[in-house]
């Protein structure tokens, strides 16, 4: 089963002769634990479609779907519960709120969930403590580098353990020595914790390591590549039963 | 709390647009605060003292023009079935000299120590009380006595028309608190024993020798009934007296203040409506520079619920910072302008502290201070409920906001036809006078709500105008303006709402204070003026003048060196209309009877009628108006026409003291002495219609040869006598003082809403200029000079003054015209509009000054970018 699905996703801007089709019918499954990126040109809907995964938007028609619900007949506010729950965004402008701490704006999501102050500040810490900036809980994204701050934001998303995570261009804003960083993170992330993510991308350097590449053009997808193979729980187990 | 977190940081980085923001509030909750204090100390110090004159007196024999009774009624009154006890009074107005020269306006109450507490409550708690025989002791109600540092034992002097020459000395043996409603405030009540009033103040009867009171209040009996016992009082009375329920007395104090009041309380609107919009002008600046932040936390998972929310917790935070704020300011500010109330007016008004531990003005101050807070800072929540999350995901920053929603508009324009409609029935008098007023706030609210119609052409032919010389930095300017086309509205909303106000206001207290010079210039013909004391605020009559002095001034009369020697008498009296001859506004509440202050006068002077007539209006008929009061008539004051809808040549009556007259009104003046409830009748006709003993004032007009030489020896006269001299010169130069001091206060709140005013052109700018931040840095780089770049800020805080100031001083206008024919239905006469060309021009450059000068730190900011990181700026 899929964590997250679309089926026949279409998406539409504007009404009449300037109406623009940005999504014309895609068909895409992620699995547990799989780091799936997307790609494609410049007006190829690869942010668009990051939109209707993370519930921010409404597709035309087509379903996504979250563990088997349709996040297209949700509320507005029923999204929102969704993706402070279950969903975990990281920015290419990182977007960390800069009158916040980076312990805050980790803690967030908790807050605003209800989670008392006391116990979301020690669910920050931890986050803080696997990117390896726990040293910097106390300091404002400004005093930050852009690599910290992106850090910030990994650890944010994953302060409400997610279902999965949205990466939109994650390395963008980033130099090359602290966009490996960056992935080497995201990587340990699906290794060790079996997280699934979902990027957006147009670098091939990060693209590579992904376990499958899905390329967008003109609303569609144009192929699939898969670049690890991913072997099931009972593959891996039948392989290591001694003959 | 993350967001609450959030909120108050983001408060915190604009300290100034906060602090703009609270400062709207204190403005307001001040103004509400200080107002309602003001108005309850005056208007309720006077009924608590008529409260007190009143205590538990259900019927009062009186005179029917104030005039004295025999005192030999109480006891035939005290007689009668159904009479719990029938006490003697004599009431008059006087004044103390305390010290040296601090003379106090006061009433005297002559009593009877032994019956008195039938009819009032009094505990003497310091010395001891009265004596049926004590002489000249008097009793001082406790707070007012420590209020003018007078001690049991003290000696005080008293003015009195009768007992010798010069004031009389007094002696305080008691203070007294008044219990009941008068326990708390202090009053302007001095109490001696009945017989000594008497004699000091009426003397004995001149026909028959018996010894005269003013009034006789009656207790009843419990469950007597009131009509059948004033059947039963009245065939004991004589004519010119009758038998009455007491009476409410505050008819002149409350004409006094109201145009005050009114005027305060529209003050008081108008600074609450540029709170409102400085604070929705602020809220949105607000949401607008966290737009992106906001996005991102709907990103992340907040609601918009939760968005809003904090919206509205950051505008109750700050209406309880300032309506704590506004509360000690209004404490403040009620405080020295009750003070200076009593200064200017020469009156003793009690202090405003007693009301100050009231709970209501606090009250009226909370709901003031939060109301004006949350109106303003609904729609920006309104504007946060709907950020999108997308706004978050996107790399356009941030939403340009150049269209502004049609709905504005739609409500603009209702809310403009609503304040039309108000305004114009108050003019043809169809509704209340104060609601007008309102009217004229529904339009400015409306107008402003409509400014995004016509903010573009305006600012592009303000731009035309002002971009000969730099047309690029104008042009700059203009496109900045006009980028974000809700914010500038706002902004320009509250210059127009300063312009606008503050020229009518201005227009106003000039016209007002013309209308008072040219009423003081017809009025007061006399070169001096001898008196007690400046006719009471309350009651509208004078203290008597000791009889002792009449014979000097008539011997200067007779010596030559005074011309003429009139002499003048207030009583109050009642009048109530006979015939009209014109048909009544049903629409109008019109009494059945009022209580008018009756001048009696003599006018001596053949030339000058000392009247600012409104009618007669034909020329001949005011040429020989005096000749008509000689022979009867009476010129009533333009208030008392008003509120009884008479003219020339209706008929009224009037109690006298062989029964009620009927009087004909020849001619209606306008008047400001006792808020223009007046009536004037000639000396001689009053002497035979009523029976008054005494003089209030005397007006002389030396010869022309001797007006200075005859100062000296009026004032050795009035010393004497211990009495008040003044030649016109002081009056007018007095009544220049009292205009003054109110013009001055008013206009001091008119240059506290441009200040306010230009702050928020402060605001807007600075939240141009961050905006701008990388486009500033661009053009720094490629072409511009920091004065270029300081320029363009300048530009478009003069486009901005312009295309708001410009409106707003021609629309003031406007009101002025309106308040000014909105005035003549309740004040009968028409307050003649005049265009005030230097005004205008003072106000349109002081107030464009005022804006450019807003724009000298935002300028000095945007030139002073980083260029380095201003690229980098999102």
């Amino acid at each position: 089963m899929f964590v997250l699905e679309t089926r026949s996703l279409r998406k539409s801007f504007g009404e009449g002769e300037a109406a623009v089709e940005a999504l014309r019918g895609v068909d895409l499954g992620v699995q547990q634990g799989e780091l799936l990126a997307i790609m494609g040109r410049s007006g190829s809907g690869k942010s668009t479609l990051l939109t209707l995964l993370g519930g921010v938007d409404v597709p035309t028609s087509g379903q996504v779907l979250l563990e088997g619900v349709d996040l297209a007949t949700m509320s507005d506010d029923q999204r929102t519960l969704i993706r402070r729950r279950r969903i975990g965004f990281i920015f290419q402008q990182f977007n960390l709120l800069p009158i916040l701490t980076a312990e805050e704006n980790v803690s967030l999501p908790l807050e605003l969930d209800g989670i008392p102050a006391a116990e979301a500040k020690k669910r920050a810490t931890e986050k803080l403590e696997m990117v390896g900036l726990a040293s910097r809980k106390l300091h404002i994204p400004g005093k930050m580098s852009g690599g910290e701050q992106q850090r910030v934001a990994v650890a944010r998303a994953l302060a409400i353990e997610p279902t999965f995570l949205l990466a939109d261009e994650p390395t963008g804003n980033l130099d090359t020595s602290n966009s490996k960083r960056v992935m080497s993170l995201l990587r340990k992330l699906v290794e060790d914790h079996q997280q699934t993510i979902v990027m957006v991308t147009h670098d091939p350097a990060v693209s590579a390591q992904a376990d499958r590449i899905i390329h967008l053009l003109d609303g569609q997808v144009e192929r699939e590549e898969l670049l690890r193979e991913r072997r099931s729980v009972t593959a891996q187990l039948a392989e290591a039963r001694p003959r | 709390m993350s967001l609450r977190r959030f909120s108050q940081r983001a408060m915190l980085s604009r300290p100034g647009r906060t602090a703009l923001t609270i400062a709207s509030i204190v403005i307001g909750v001040a103004a509400v605060v200080s107002v309602s204090i003001v108005t309850a100390t005056t208007r309720e110090s006077y009924q608590v003292m008529f409260a007190a004159v009143r205590g538990r007196t259900s019927l009062e024999v009186t005179a029917q023009n104030t005039g004295p009774i025999p005192a030999d009624l109480v006891a035939k009154i005290a007689a009668v079935e159904g009479v719990e006890g029938a006490v003697p009074v004599v009431q008059r107005p006087s004044r103390l000299t305390i010290k040296e020269d601090k003379r106090i306006q006061l009433q005297v109450m002559g009593i009877d120590p032994e019956t008195d507490k039938l009819v009032r409550d009094m505990e003497v708690i310091e010395g001891h009380p009265l004596a049926v025989d004590d002489g000249d002791k008097i009793l001082l109600e406790a707070d007012f006595a420590h209020n003018l540092e007078i001690r049991v034992g003290d000696d005080v002097r008293m003015l009195t028309n009768k007992g010798g020459i010069g004031p009389k000395k007094m002696k305080v043996v008691g203070l007294v608190k008044m219990s009941g409603g008068g326990a708390l405030i202090q009053t302007g009540l001095v109490f001696m024993p009945v017989k000594q009033a008497a004699l000091r103040f009426l003397g004995k009867h001149p026909e028959t020798g018996k010894d005269q009171i003013t009034s006789v209040q009656i207790v009843a009996k419990k469950g007597t009934d009131l009509k059948a016992l004033q059947g039963a009082i009245e065939p004991l009375l004589a004519k010119g007296e009758e038998v009455r329920e007491p009476k409410g007395g505050a008819q002149v104090l409350g004409e006094t203040l109201l145009s005050t009041e009114q005027g305060l309380k529209l003050t008081t609107a108008f600074t609450l409506l540029l709170s409102a919009f400085i604070i929705l002008n602020t809220f949105l600046m607000n949401v607008g520079e966290r737009r992106r932040q906001l996005a991102i936390m709907r990103a992340v998972g907040a609601t918009r619920d939760q968005i809003a929310g904090m919206l509205v917790g950051e505008s109750l935070l700050l209406a309880a910072i300032g309506t704590v704020v506004g509360i000690l300011c209004g404490l403040g500010a009620a405080y020295l302008l009750v003070s200076s109330l009593s200064k200017l007016l020469d009156i003793s008004l009690p202090s405003p502290v007693q009301y100050m531990l009231q709970p209501w003005p606090y009250v009226a101050a909370v709901i003031f201070g939060f109301a004006v807070s949350l109106i303003g800072a609904l729609f920006p929540a309104f504007r946060a409920w709907r950020v999108s999350p997308l706004e978050g995901l996107s790399h356009v920053s941030k939403q340009d906001m150049t269209t502004v929603p049609r709905i504005h508009i739609i409500i603009g324009l209702v809310t403009t036809i609503i304040g039309c409609v108000l305004i114009g029935l108050g003019i043809a008098g169809k509704i209340p006078i104060d609601i007008p007023q309102y009217g004229a706030v529904a339009q400015l609210i409306g107008i402003v709500l409509m400014y995004p119609l016509v903010l573009v052409p305006f600012s592009y032919v303000t731009s035309l105008l002002m971009g000969w010389r730099r047309p690029v930095e104008t042009n700059l300017a203009l496109k900045q303006i006009l980028r974000h086309r809700g914010r500038t509205s706002l902004t320009v909303g509250v210059l127009f709402i300063a312009g606008a106000t503050g020229v009518a206001m201005a227009h106003s207290i000039l016209d007002n204070v013309r209308n008072l010079k040219e009423w003081y210039r017809k009025a007061l013909v006399g070169d001096y003026y001898v008196r007690g004391m400046l006719p009471s605020m309350a009651t509208g009559t004078s203290a008597d003048l000791p009889e002792e002095i009449e014979a000097p001034l008539v011997a200067l009369e007779k010596s030559g060196e005074i011309a003429y020697l009139d002499r003048a008498k207030m009583l109050e009296a009642q009048a109530k209309v006979v015939k009209r001859a014109q048909p009544v506004d049903i629409t109008k509440e019109i009494p059945d009877e009022l209580n008018v202050i009756l001048i009696i006068r003599q006018s001596h002077e053949p030339k000058t009628s000392p009247f600012d007539l409104i009618s007669p209006p034909e020329p001949e008929k005011r040429a020989d108006i005096l000749q008509r009061m000689r022979a009867g008539d009476v010129i009533i004051g333009n208030i008392a026409a008003a509120r009884l809808q008479v003219s020339d040549g209706d008929t009224l009556e009037i109690g006298g003291s062989e029964g009620n007259h009927q009087v004909h009104i020849c001619g209606v003046t306008n008047d400001y002495l006792a808020a223009g409830i007046t009536l004037y009748m000639d000396w001689d006709v009053g002497k035979k219609l009523l029976n008054f003993q005494g003089v209030d004032g005397y007006i002389i007009r030396a010869r022309p040869d001797q007006l200075l030489a005859l100062k000296p020896k009026l004032e050795a006269i009035s010393k004497e006598h211990d009495v008040l001299l003044n030649s016109q010169a002081e009056i007018g130069l007095r009544v220049n003082r009292i205009s003054n001091g109110i013009s001055g206060c008013l206009w001091g709140l008119i240059a506290l809403g441009f200040i306010v005013a230009a702050f928020g052109v402060v605001n807007t700018l600075s939240m141009n200029v961050l905006e701008q931040t990388r486009e500033l840095g661009l053009l720094r780089i490629v072409a511009m000079t920091r004065l270029q770049v300081r320029r363009t800020i300048s530009i478009q805080a003069l486009i901005i003054g312009a295309v708001g100031l410009v409106p707003g001083v021609l629309f003031g206008l406007g009101i002025a015209y309106i308040i000014n024919l909105a005035m003549e239905p309740s004040y009968g006469r028409p307050i003649e509009f005049t265009l005030h060309p230097g005004l205008m021009l003072f106000a349109l450059v002081g107030s464009m000054l005022i804006t450019w000068f807003a724009a000298v730190i935002p300028a000095r900011r945007a030139a002073s970018v980083d260029l380095a990181q201003a690229l980098h700026y999102e």
